[in-house]
């Protein structure tokens, strides 16, 4: 064994579902045996199948022959964007859904499409207020009016 | 038979589900038009909003969808060179040629006339099928379901071209996420972590919506800027001589709609091997291979009538035993669920006029699509023109609150945020999200089936290989394994004799 071929992340991902793996396994120890059965053996495969991945990642002959022939195109996963790009980008979503849980669906809606055009779109705070105005209402009109849902109203004015 | 044809024709006429097939088709033309949305996409952010709809009008509404889908994406491959789904790609080659020609009519009219043509083909042939296909899944009890759920996520991790392993870890991970939740053979929950909003499991809609709608936006934002680039390009004449182009070309039609019919009933290989085996096909068959790639408009033809037929026969799997026969199946899954039609071999007897309904609304869509699209060229390409950053929060925003009124839980948007941002990395990392989804829908059923067989031979695996439709299936399940890797080998082996032999020389 001489090199792994991806960088830091593809080797914290294998430790991280690796790690994921072994905690279900763990956690599927306490339950009956015909509950744990099913559960404990694709445990079993899943770290086989991280075992084979991690030794396919390695810069051996025989590791690259394993490469290639099991996963030839997801040798080097390719790295386009930057990584703060993609990090801002996934936490726009967790913001999103937290926003969604605290303020409650009307409001988030109307926050998260304004200060995305505003500060990800960099429109200009009319265009950003009217389309944000416009989503809001078009989400309330289908929603509570036609669908007749009752929107979530946040944990902060105590919705549930 | 033929009572079930007419019910399921008759039950489409009626206006509400005439209008909400129509709806559905235009929602597919824009979805399609848009590069990096697509029929997933398009029906994930659909799936709640039929919450309150009777299956049937659930049922044309998405066969509209897909329906309107392709012909979508093959406006924007022809018009900007830029596909609006991966199947399009194929029409690219020669399509976008033709409009630089200044054939953009002619290519159109004869991609919706394909299109058309495409789509009656694939629906003859699945309403062919069906009848024995229901014959056949009468055949299976639960050790070949097991053997069959087995088979089906090793097909479609397999056909994750080139990354199989990624395809077998997504499955094992997905797998793994469908354990989550109330046990029916046992009765307990498990590995719920305490929280009551996992007793049900893991909610398959929500993890839909996020694993393609939000992944795909959380991608197309980090990408930016516009969609595609300039539409100065369109210039659009002579549609009605590219709509007769594709009857003058029947052969090529016929190749591509048959090919397209038998790639798309096996799961997991989908449309764009579809569309480009038909491409291919038609060069080889064709006396002038040569003039492809520079604008031959059977290179349009041929793609164009694979890819709708493919759509119809993706069904037969997807239905008669609830394997996705790609991603839009795979939510298309999502939405029988939440309708109460667990697709499987009882869906075939009990369910064949809703089954009908939806053949006829995916054939009517098709042909609908076709000529509405024609007329909405111009305002779909300029839909690329879009900033992907004003697009992207509207789709977020729609899809959260789209998961939330399934069953008026937040939970369910926090979810569908999880699996967006799960969804994404998996792009990132390069594993098939397609596998992942399919052993969310077939874990369940995987674990069941196992049970019940285990029950039926009291603990012993031997009734694996007692049986004759299970030692079928172990040895399709086998060379399924296998075939990548020699397959593999061999390409290897025969690149190091060319090489030889080119040394020799």
């Amino acid at each position: 064994m001489k090199r792994f071929s991806g960088d830091w992340t593809d080797a914290a991902l294998l430790a991280c579902l690796s790690a994921f793996t072994l905690t279900f396994l763990v956690a599927a120890r306490h339950y009956a045996a015909e509950a744990r059965v099913f559960p404990v053996a694709v445990s079993c495969l899943m770290l086989s199948l991280l075992a084979l991945e991690f030794i396919s990642r390695q810069e051996s002959d025989w590791s690259r022959s394993l490469r290639k022939r099991l996963n030839p195109a997801s040798a080097s996963a390719a790295e386009p964007y930057p990584r703060v790009r993609q990090l801002t980008a996934m936490m726009w979503v967790a913001a999103g859904a937290i926003l969604f849980w605290v303020a409650g669906i009307l409001l988030a809606v109307a926050l998260y499409v304004l200060a995305s055009m505003r500060f990800r779109a960099r429109r200009s705070y009319a265009a950003s207020l009217a389309v944000s105005a416009g989503v809001t209402l078009s989400t309330w009109v289908l929603f509570s009016v036609i669908l007749k849902i009752d929107l979530y109203r946040g944990i902060l004015v105590g919705g549930s | 038979m033929l009572d079930l044809w007419l019910s399921g024709f008759e039950g489409l006429l009626q206006a509400r589900e005439l209008l909400f097939l129509t709806a559905g088709m235009m929602m597919g033309l824009f979805f399609g038009a848009i590069p990096g949305l697509g029929g997933a996409t398009a029906l994930a952010l659909l799936v709640p909003f039929t919450y309150g709809l009777d299956p049937f009008t659930a049922l044309a509404l998405a066969g509209g969808v897909m329906g309107g889908v392709p012909m979508g994406g093959s406006i924007t491959a022809i018009l900007l060179n830029a596909p609006g789904t991966a199947p399009s790609a194929a029409t690219c080659l020669d399509g976008h040629p033709l409009a630089r020609q200044g054939k953009a009519g002619l290519a159109l009219g004869a991609a919706a006339s394909a299109n058309a043509v495409g789509g009656i083909i694939g629906t003859i042939s699945i309403l062919a099928i069906l009848p024995l296909a229901k014959n056949i899944v009468l055949l299976f009890g639960p050790p070949e379901l097991f053997l069959l759920a087995v088979l089906g996520l090793v097909i479609v991790a397999t056909a994750s071209r080139g990354k199989m392993l990624h395809g077998l870890i997504s499955g094992a991970f997905g797998l793994m996420i469908s354990f989550v939740g109330y046990n029916d053979v046992t009765g307990v929950q498990r590995f719920t972590m305490g929280i009551p909003y996992l007793w049900d499991g893991v909610r398959l809609v929500p993890a839909l919506i996020g694993l393609f709608a939000v992944a795909e936006m959380i991608h197309l934002s980090i990408r930016g800027g516009p969609i595609a680039s300039d539409t100065e390009a369109i210039r659009i004449t002579s549609m009605t001589s590219g709509l007769f182009e594709t009857f003058r070309r029947w052969r090529t039609v016929i190749r591509g709609s048959l090919i397209g019919t038998v790639v798309g009933a096996i799961p997991g290989v989908g449309g764009t091997v579809a569309s480009f085996l038909s491409y291919s096909m038609t060069v080889n068959a064709s006396k002038d291979p040569d003039s492809f790639g520079k604008g031959n408009i059977e290179g349009v033809i041929a793609p164009e009538a694979a890819i709708n037929a493919k759509d119809c026969s993706c069904l037969i799997p997807t239905l008669a035993f609830g394997i996705p026969g790609g991603a839009e199946m795979a939510v298309f899954l999502g939405l029988l669920v939440l309708h109460g039609l667990q697709p499987g071999p009882l869906m075939l007897i009990d369910h064949q006029v809703e089954i009908y309904g939806l053949i006829w609304a995916l054939t009517a869509s098709c042909v609908l699509a076709s000529f509405i699209g024609l007329l909405l060229v111009r305002p779909l390409a300029k839909l690329t023109l879009l900033d992907a950053h004003v697009l992207v929060p509207v789709v977020i925003a729609v899809a959260l609150v789209g998961s939330y009124a399934i069953d008026r839980t937040i939970e369910n948007s926090i979810l569908t945020a999880a699996f967006g941002i799960l969804g994404y990395l998996m792009i990132r990392f390069d594993y098939p999200r397609l596998t992942l989804i399919v052993a969310l829908i077939l874990g369940s059923t995987a674990e069941r089936n196992f049970n019940q067989s285990m029950m039926m031979s009291n603990g012993s695996l031997n009734i694996y290989f007692t049986r004759t439709v299970c030692v079928c299936l172990l040895a399709i399940l086998a060379a399924v394994l296998l075939f990548p890797i020699l397959w593999g080998s061999n390409r290897r082996r025969s690149a190091i004799l060319a090489r030889e032999a080119a040394a020799v020389k």
